[in-house]
């Protein structure tokens, strides 16, 4: 299987107000500016010419705090990820696992090829039983959603799906057998987003097929079968803490057909699960997105689609000691040890330390490292450290050397020296450590912020 | 320039006769005459002729130097609705903005035409500001402080903070608020965080953070608590302006003597504090709880309101009376509820406390307290098609006629056939007959420019750079303004391209 096409050819578009929208740069206080890159490197700062400027200039590095990058074409892969690679700096790849001993692990990526590094940066190593399956990232324009009929206060700018009022719209997304969406959402009023995952009534609410549908208010989570003949029937509703006072989150709705399993995480914490006990009665392959309150204003971003294998991440909270490996075994034991080697999609484990065995990779849900190896990260706190954004989801972090229109090319003190295409990167970050603590200074200009694209 | 000067005190009064003529005037005193198109020289130092009403003079821009340096950072806001913070460099209309930042090469050069709004920092302010005894209002919207210096048949004179003397014709201004030298205040800013107490916001659903002070106002992003003792009087008038962005959700505690946030739901658990009243406004409701300790919460209303739902800002006056335990709410002049407490006053305090309960982002600016006389001011009574002027004194009377002239203090006022002096202390307001609202929309390269601690002006801007800010209009003629005077330039407003 091929990871999936992502990222939609959107070249000469143009937001809201008709200007060009490819890419976005934040900076440290808060201002934001659409525009070009017409350079960047280590030595020579951003250099960035504004559609409204008659000039370029020139951008020191250290007030940087995000460029966003809208893709310009489709990037595809031939290689589906199997796992999902954590590290000890907060480094997170999906990617292929090719040997790992008490030294050094070796993996293949889609974006970056081979990347070896020092075993004691790992964290945690999940394989994905189904693999990583991309199956949509954006939103990358209005014209890929249908929208519905009359009055939809729908609308689509800087990579955000906002509405205002109410409104409905969906599309396809080829869902098969599960589904991960996941997607920011900023509110300025109390909002009701439903969400009907596996519809193919994209333009209303459609009760003459089967379909389920998360309601989403900051509040409660609650949740509905549909099913023709038999209608609409509520399967649960759980009561959400921790949205109180605040106005932006990462949801993530999950659905699986095998288990009949569904869950919904906010901020990568599980908030809620549902079963349906008859099965799962769903057939359709796309989702639909509906505002139901005449006061609401929202918006969505970062959307990701993916197939979810229906690992319940509840279960499998980071369990890290300083003395062992944990293995985390898909019959639910967790053995302790020390992993000693992953050659030929088998783990050679030393178990408490006093027997070997070996286990097939397929047997194996996660693997948590021993906090005792794990290297004292330096602190991200010089301007040439970055963090790249990947298409179809993962980050690295490491030091620009520069960049050009198809190369970005950096050094790592993990992985040596680094070149990504350009097209597989979703956005750079710059300054982590300073990044979130200026912005919270930078009352004025927050202030003037209608929204923030 | 012929610079024309009278001498108010020797003002010929005719009682006899419905106006003054400005030919009855004698040129000995120490003003520019007034009621005459011919260049007067303003304060500042720029020529300033009396205008045609019809169309916008040219004005003269000198070449420009860099704008003074902010002490805090401006903020551009551009079309397509980017935002940059930085230094205006220089602003030229039309031509080019030139926009700068520490940590940039070369200074932004956008076409002036592409920005939607410039903010300005904070900015030394050493020149003298004149008095500001009076409030105007203008028909074209615009409406701002000065010092009356006189008034002719023709046009009314002020002295302003932003731009010295002003000839404003007399079918621009719709009304004018005297405020008294005895009307002192309590209270009037912020003018920054001294004196006020910082409080702590621990609940455990809310993420805390503090109000910040930047020129004239508080801001809060995160729920927040500041507070201070004020000294309230027993009958008092607290006045505000707020501005908000998402949800508002605003508490003021009147009469407390404590400067830490309560969380009402653990009030007990607090350290001891005296009763107040929480005044609690919200996008959807206002709201005031009697808040003891021991004592049940008790609400003395709620009252369901769209008005903060249908605007982004607001003017909140709150009147509060111990002798009848009241508390009453006016929203933009409006009256939104009277609350009475029928147990009591039970306010101990005279502090106030001002809490963002954290959801949007808030602003507070020119917070006015004072004594409160207890009385509710009439609205606006004068119809805008009558052809006499209203007068309201100060006690209350109010006189139908005609205004025919004034001096730095005194109203020249006629009734019936008789010209009566009233001197300026007596006045509560001065309502012009006549005089229709003719708002209308920016025009290209006009702004709405907002002044520091309230009031705005409309004009066609065409150059910023030094200290000022050069520009013109169909009312004032050529104008030459200074540029510590503004908060926020507003230009006009592109309709957004459809989107492709």
């Amino acid at each position: 299987m091929l990871m999936a096409s992502i990222g939609i050819n959107t070249q000469g578009q143009e937001n809201q107000n008709g200007f060009s929208s490819d890419q976005i740069l934040e900076l440290t206080d808060g201002s934001d500016l659409h525009g070009e890159i017409q350079g960047l490197s280590n030595t020579e700062g951003l250099h960035w010419k504004h559609p409204l400027s008659s000039n370029a200039v020139r951008f020191q590095l250290d007030h940087l705090s995000r460029l966003r990058l809208t893709p310009r074409s489709s990037v595809s892969s031939q290689i589906q990820p199997e796992c999902r690679i954590e590290f000890n700096n907060g480094d997170l790849i999906y990617g292929n696992l090719d040997f790992l001993d008490q030294e050094r692990v070796a993996l293949t990526t889609w974006f970056g090829g081979r990347l070896e590094t020092d075993r004691a940066a790992l964290k945690r190593i999940a394989f994905l039983m189904s693999g990583y399956k991309v199956l949509y990232e954006g939103p990358n324009d209005i014209s890929e959603w249908e929208l519905g009929q009359g009055q939809n206060g729908w609308s689509y700018a800087d990579g955000q799906l906002r509405i205002v009022n109410r409104g409905v719209l969906g599309r396809n997304f080829d869902l098969s057998d599960s589904c991960n969406l996941s997607f920011d959402l900023e509110w300025d009023q109390p909002y009701q987003l439903s969400v009907t995952l596996f519809t193919d009534t994209f333009n209303r609410f459609d009760y003459r097929q089967g379909s389920y549908i998360f309601f989403l208010s900051p509040q409660f989570v609650s949740f509905q079968r549909v099913q023709p003949g038999t209608g609409v029937l509520t399967l649960g509703q759980t009561r959400i803490e921790n949205l109180s006072g605040r106005n932006q989150a990462r949801f993530s709705i999950r659905a699986h057909r095998e288990t009949a399993k569904f869950a919904v995480y906010i901020d990568d914490t599980l908030a809620a699960t549902f079963r349906d006990n008859r099965g799962f009665v769903a057939e359709g392959k796309g989702i639909s997105l509906a505002s139901q309150l005449s006061a609401s204003s929202f918006s969505l971003s970062n959307m990701l689609v993916t197939e979810w294998d229906g690992t319940d991440e509840s279960d499998l909270n980071l369990d890290q000691t300083t003395e062992s490996d944990v293995l985390y075994l898909i019959n639910h034991d967790k053995p302790k040890g020390d992993v000693v080697e992953i050659q030929d999609r088998k783990v050679h484990f030393r178990l408490r330390k006093e027997r070997d065995i070996r286990i097939p990779m397929e047997r194996i849900k996660q693997i948590h490292f021993n906090s005792d190896t794990a290297k004292e990260e330096n602190e991200p706190d010089n301007p040439r450290e970055i963090r790249a954004h990947f298409a179809g989801g993962g980050s690295l972090s490491f030091n620009l050397v520069s960049w050009n229109d198809n190369l970005l090319i950096g050094e790592s003190q993990h992985f040596g020296d680094l070149q990504f295409k350009s097209a597989a990167i979703r956005q750079i970050e710059f300054n982590l450590k300073l990044q979130s603590q200026q912005y919270e200074q930078a009352a004025d200009t927050y202030w003037n912020m209608d929204h923030r694209p | 320039m012929s610079k024309q000067r009278i001498h108010i005190g020797t003002w010929t009064i005719a009682l006899s006769l419905c106006c003054i003529l400005p030919g009855r005037l004698q040129a000995q005193d120490t003003i520019e005459e007034l009621g005459t198109n011919t260049p007067a020289p303003i304060a500042s130092g720029t020529t300033q002729p009396a205008p045609e009403a019809s169309k916008t003079p040219l004005a003269t821009v000198p070449e420009l130097e860099p704008a003074t340096p902010p002490l805090s950072k401006d903020m551009l806001l551009l079309v397509n609705g980017d935002q940059l913070s930085g230094m205006l460099h220089t602003f030229e209309y039309p031509g080019k903005t030139l926009w700068n930042r520490t940590d940039i090469n070369t200074p932004f050069e956008f076409d002036s035409e592409s920005l939607d709004e410039i903010v300005l920092g904070d900015r030394p302010n050493e020149n003298s500001i004149p008095k500001e005894r009076l409030r105007l209002q203008l028909a074209n919207g615009d409406t701002y402080t000065g010092d009356l210096v006189g008034l002719t048949a023709d046009y009314l004179a002020i002295d302003t903070p932003f731009s010295g003397r002003l000839n404003i014709p007399r079918q621009h201004w719709q009304w004018a608020e005297f405020m008294h030298s005895d009307t002192k205040f309590i209270f009037e800013g912020p003018k920054g965080l001294d004196g006020w107490t910082m409080g702590k916001v621990t609940t455990k659903e809310l993420d805390g953070g503090d109000w910040a002070y930047r020129n004239g106002a508080f801001y809060a992003l995160k729920a927040a608590s500041i507070a201070r003792i004020i000294g309230m009087p027993d009958r008092m008038r607290m006045e505000f302006d707020m501005e908000w962005k998402g949800s508002l959700n605003l508490a003021v505690a009147l009469y407390t003597d404590y400067l830490q946030p309560v969380s009402l739901a653990d009030k007990d658990l607090e350290p001891n504090f005296g009763g107040f009243y929480s005044l609690q406004l919200t996008s959807y409701a206002v709201n005031v709880l009697m808040v003891k300790q021991k004592e049940p919460l008790q609400y003395l209303g709620m009252t369901q309101t769209p008005i903060f739902r249908q605007s982004e800002k607001a003017h909140i006056d709150v009147r509060t009376n111990k002798s009848d335990n009241s508390i009453s709410l006016l929203v933009n002049g409006k009256l939104i509820k009277r609350w009475v407490d029928q147990g009591g006053f039970a306010g101990v305090g005279k502090g106030i406390r001002l809490v963002h309960q954290g959801q949007g982002a808030l602003r507070v600016s020119n917070i006015k307290i004072r004594e409160w006389d207890g009385r509710f001011e009439a609205p606006p009574t004068n119809h805008p098609q009558s052809t006499q002027d209203l007068l309201t004194l100060r006690n209350g009377d109010k006189l139908v006629g005609k205004l025919v002239g004034a001096s730095a203090d005194t109203l020249q006022y006629q009734l019936g056939e008789t010209v009566t002096d009233i001197a300026l202390d007596e006045v509560e307001k001065i309502e012009m007959g006549g005089i229709q609202d003719a708002v209308r929309p920016l025009r290209k390269g006009e702004v709405n420019a907002t002044l520091v601690g309230g009031g705005h002006i409309q004009f066609l801007l065409k150059g910023i750079g030094g200290d000022s800010i050069h520009g013109s209009s169909e009312i004032y003629g050529p104008l030459k303004m200074r540029l510590p005077a503004f908060e926020k330039l507003d230009f006009e407003r592109l309709a957004p391209k459809e989107s492709k």
